[in-house]
């Protein structure tokens, strides 16, 4: 699973840096649980659309839809282009869907 | 999707409004000089602004790109010329009147007076009253809070202001649409800011100033499409106040909602709004680890309630309800603030639902029973 853009988003959302990362694939149940590993994972898969939130302390919050091409990215850290490059790095290296159907 | 922050836009909008504005968009902006389907546009949007404010002069109706444009007009323009002197605020404003007074405070040397409304979020008009100064140059005001959608007494405000001759600004963003005012009423020196995208239904980009008479400075000088042999801004309203080509799709939208908005009536409108925020609030009281931020007010025209989650932080709870329940809301300052400074809510702020012309009450059961399963 690769990240094919991030955007910074602007709106309203106060002393808050949040980002949406686009992903490659539309994100399943097991690179979601793969990118949790370690992590606080919080998931509700009897919502609507099955929601998911995964933290990090004092580094971010992950939120996002089982389904979704998108994950939303808050940092609580000073050092957000750090931050950003890890959480690439972890996402990319998670086990994507795709990934696992090959093997 | 469940759209629940009509406080920030209003959407859908309206299908007349968006023919108005395709079919301005495919017609030729101009015929020559500066008639044609822009100067209609303009002229239906000021005889309905005059209509729905009371207004007794429609040139007095100046168009702005915004509710912030039209503020910064008036309290720039009516703090123009010296410096110094007193304004009187609350601590529930918005940045659109906030900074302009911040501004003025920094540039100018103006000193403010922040008042603190009441646990409903009431600015009395004897608060008004006691913070007046020999030296008092403004009293600014929104009519509805965007935070707490408390109504203000504007009227009465209006009548302490008269008094002392202080104009009055009102930042009528909230309330155009679904509270009424009628400026020609009001007496003293009104200045009457709105938003044409909000209660009034129109497309964003729109807005208008309604001043008492021609004494504003203006903001911006340039075009107007006539006296153009003049070196100066012509003084005559409402060319005095506009300058540059005019948003013509923009205007033509507001006009084609605005005659809808006169149509269905702002009484009944706002009594729409009252009855959804009273069915919220009914249902919002049995939702284990919600919070309001604020406490309804008895007058509900406001149409909205800022709320706190037990367990997720406001701008999560906000991604949740959307991405997961396809329900927007708004999370944040929502621009004011020292209104959840006040609250007690700084500096995450809070979820606001907002309600309006098409919200409906399966809509405001469906966010209850979202927030229900979050408990």
């Amino acid at each position: 699973m690769r990240v094919t853009s991030r955007r910074k988003l602007e709106d309203c959302f106060d002393r808050v840096a949040a980002y949406e990362l686009e992903l490659d694939e539309e994100l399943a149940e097991r690179p979601m649980r793969s990118l949790a590993r370690g992590d606080a994972l919080d998931f509700h898969p009897d919502f609507p659309r099955p929601y998911f939130r995964i933290e990090r302390r004092r580094a971010w919050l992950l939120q996002g839809v089982l389904g979704n091409r998108t994950i939303r990215v808050t940092l609580m850290g000073e050092d957000h282009e750090q931050q950003l490059a890890e959480l690439r790095s972890l996402i990319e290296q998670s086990e994507g869907e795709r990934q696992w159907q090959r093997s | 999707m469940i759209y629940l922050n009509h406080a920030a836009s209003s959407f859908p909008k309206p299908e007349p409004v968006i023919s108005a504005v395709e079919a301005a968009l495919r017609s030729p902006p101009e015929g020559e000089g500066r008639g044609g389907e822009l100067a209609s546009a303009s002229s239906r949007c000021r005889a309905a602004l005059a209509a729905l404010f009371a207004v007794r002069d429609p040139g007095h109706v100046i168009l702005t790109a915004s509710a912030t444009h039209a503020l910064n007009l008036a309290i720039h323009g009516v703090l123009a010329g010296r410096p110094g002197g007193h304004a009187v605020t609350s601590l529930l404003e918005h940045n659109s009147l906030l900074r302009p007074l911040a501004h003025a405070a920094r540039d100018r040397g103006l000193c403010t007076t922040w008042l603190e409304p009441d646990p409903e979020g009431r600015i009395s008009p004897e608060a008004v009253a006691s913070a007046l100064r020999r030296e008092t140059r403004i009293v600014a005001l929104a009519h509805v809070s965007n935070v707490t959608g408390s109504v203000q007494p504007i009227e009465e405000i209006a009548a302490v202001a008269a008094d002392a001759g202080v104009p009055l600004v009102v930042d009528a963003a909230q309330s155009a649409g679904a509270v009424e005012l009628a400026h020609g009423a009001l007496p003293g020196r009104g200045f009457v800011a709105l938003a044409g995208h909000k209660g009034l239904l129109g497309p964003t980009g729109t807005g208008a100033l309604i001043v008492p008479d021609a004494s504003l400075p203006p903001l911006l000088t340039g075009g107007t499409g006539v006296r153009s042999e003049s070196e100066l801004q012509p003084e005559e309203l409402p060319l005095r106040l506009e300058a540059g080509t005019a948003n013509g799709p923009g205007l033509a939208g507001l006009a084609a909602a605005l005659e809808l908005v006169l149509a269905r009536g702002v009484a009944t409108l706002g009594a729409r709004r009252a009855e959804l925020l009273g069915e919220l609030r009914r249902e919002l009281a049995a939702v284990e680890g919600v919070e309001l931020v604020a406490p309804l007010p008895h007058d509900r025209r406001g149409g909205l309630v800022c709320l706190r989650h037990a367990r997720h932080a406001p701008e999560e709870l906000a991604y949740l309800l959307r991405a997961s329940f396809e329900i927007v809301t708004r999370a944040g300052l929502h621009c004011a603030p020292r209104a959840h400074a006040w609250l007690g809510s700084a500096p995450r702020g809070s979820v606001r639902v907002s309600v309006g012309a098409s919200t409906t009450e399966a809509e405001v059961s469906a966010l209850c029973a979202a927030l229900r399963r979050l408990a």
